[in-house]
């Protein structure tokens, strides 16, 4: 069990380190989470699914 | 004599010490003291001649029984066994030269058992190869003989009945000389018993000075042969000897049991009960609670990994930026990273967590209701 502990610490670990190296690198070179952001919204239309929704909630508080 | 005693080790207490008290009584007795201690020869010798028909295996046997019955302790068991003497033609004509000491024994316990009126026993084996008296010899042949067949066909025989050798040494003589005659005409040793018997009955006589056959009865080969056995038998008895006392200590050692301090589980049944109606709910409760932990920890790390592979997906189709790329990658590889320890502590929640949840019950209530009592209480 101790074994199976050890090797799944070492992958989260060095997963841990590839994603902090990889964000590093993105913003180094110009990322921005605003731009992200904006292409997943406007991807999956995220925008018309909240409105949606608010309004849902709305109806079931006035009701 | 005191060498004597130290050989003599292998025997019973009781018996050696009348072994040894009939030795000095003869030697007080005697008139010549230096030359009866001749006839006994070596310590050595004269132990392995009485190791050689002691019945120790049947002495116990007899001690057992006694103690079992609660009687007072008999005369020994003794038969009638001659010793082997020097040639006859060296020795002077004294009486005891040629006595068998363990005849001279027997014949003072068998005196005593019957002064005693208890029934006498003999303590030594009869050889049963035991020479017939040749008539070479008459002058030195004595009841001896008769008494030796006489303790062999029956070893039990009361005292009064087989004190055949019992009178004056005269009379002693004369029984000789009726012995003597008797073998010469190469009679029955049964014959010869009654003979003695009879003549020491007319005699009525206390004390007899026993003339045991002297060696001359023998072959000479038989009496090399017996001082050849003797003397390896000197050499087997003392280490014999050696070895008794540590068997003896091991013996008591082994005797010595220790008590074994054993203990048993005493349970309060009540105490169970209560401790039962409280902790199956509390135990239930508690391992649900678990399997939820487990199987929140086990979501969150399925729904991690399922984002975290929506991400990546969407990032390479929909980003045309690398940067904007390299920030989802990052984010999905500390996403997997979590997932994977969120799915590990809900596998080891629900494994560990549950079994140690139930073995925890256990235990605590075995420190509750069970206690540790020794067995002798």
């Amino acid at each position: 069990m101790s074994k199976v502990w050890k090797v799944i610490s070492t992958v989260a670990i060095v997963a841990l380190i590839l994603g902090a190296l990889c964000i590093l690198a993105g913003f180094v070179t110009g990322g921005d989470v605003q731009r992200v952001k904006d292409v997943f919204f406007a991807s999956y239309d995220i925008e018309n699914k909240i409105n949606a929704l608010r309004s849902a909630m709305g109806i079931m508080a006035l009701n | 004599m005191a060498e004597l005693s130290k050989l003599l080790a292998f025997m019973f207490k009781e018996d050696k010490e009348d072994i040894l008290a009939q030795y000095n009584k003869m030697l007080d007795e005697a008139d010549d003291e230096q030359a009866l201690l001749d006839s006994f020869g070596s310590p050595t010798k004269l132990a392995v001649t009485i190791s050689r028909t002691y019945k120790r295996s049947e002495r116990k046997l007899a001690v057992e029984a006694d103690s079992k019955e609660d009687k007072p302790a008999e005369p020994e068991h003794i038969i009638v066994t001659p010793v082997k003497k020097e040639k006859p033609a060296e020795k002077p004509a004294e009486v005891n030269t040629g006595l068998s000491y363990a005849d001279i024994i027997e014949e003072i316990r068998r005196e005593k058992a019957a002064e005693e009126g208890v029934e006498y026993k003999p303590m030594f084996f009869n050889e049963p190869e035991q020479p017939a008296p040749e008539p070479e010899q008459p002058e030195t042949e004595t009841a001896e003989e008769p008494e030796q067949t006489a303790a062999a066909e029956a070893p039990e025989e009361d005292a009064p009945e087989t004190a055949e050798t019992e009178s004056e040494p005269e009379e002693a003589e004369a029984e000789e000389e009726t012995a003597g005659e008797a073998e010469a005409e190469e009679t029955p040793a049964e014959e010869e018993t009654e003979n003695g018997e009879e003549n020491a009955e007319e005699t009525g006589a206390e004390e007899a000075t026993v003339v045991e056959p002297a060696e001359a009865d023998q072959p000479e080969e038989e009496t090399k042969a017996e001082e050849e056995a003797a003397e390896a038998g000197e050499t087997e008895t003392e280490p014999a000897e050696d070895s008794y006392a540590p068997e003896l200590v091991f013996e008591e050692l082994e005797s010595i049991e220790i008590p074994e301090e054993t203990t048993r589980y005493k349970t309060n049944v009540a105490l169970l009960i209560l401790y039962l109606i409280f902790a199956i709910p509390i135990s239930a409760v508690l391992i649900v609670l678990a399997l939820a932990v487990a199987v929140v920890l086990v979501a969150l790390g399925v729904s991690l990994i399922t984002i975290g592979v929506e991400a990546i997906g969407f990032a390479f189709a929909k980003l045309v930026i690398f940067a904007d790329i390299m920030l989802c990658a990052g984010a999905v590889l500390i996403a997997f990273a979590v997932a994977l320890i969120l799915l590990w502590i809900g596998v080891l929640v629900l494994v560990r967590g549950i079994s140690g949840i139930v073995r925890g019950a256990k235990a605590l209530g075995r420190s509750f209701c069970v206690k540790e009592v020794p067995d002798n209480e």
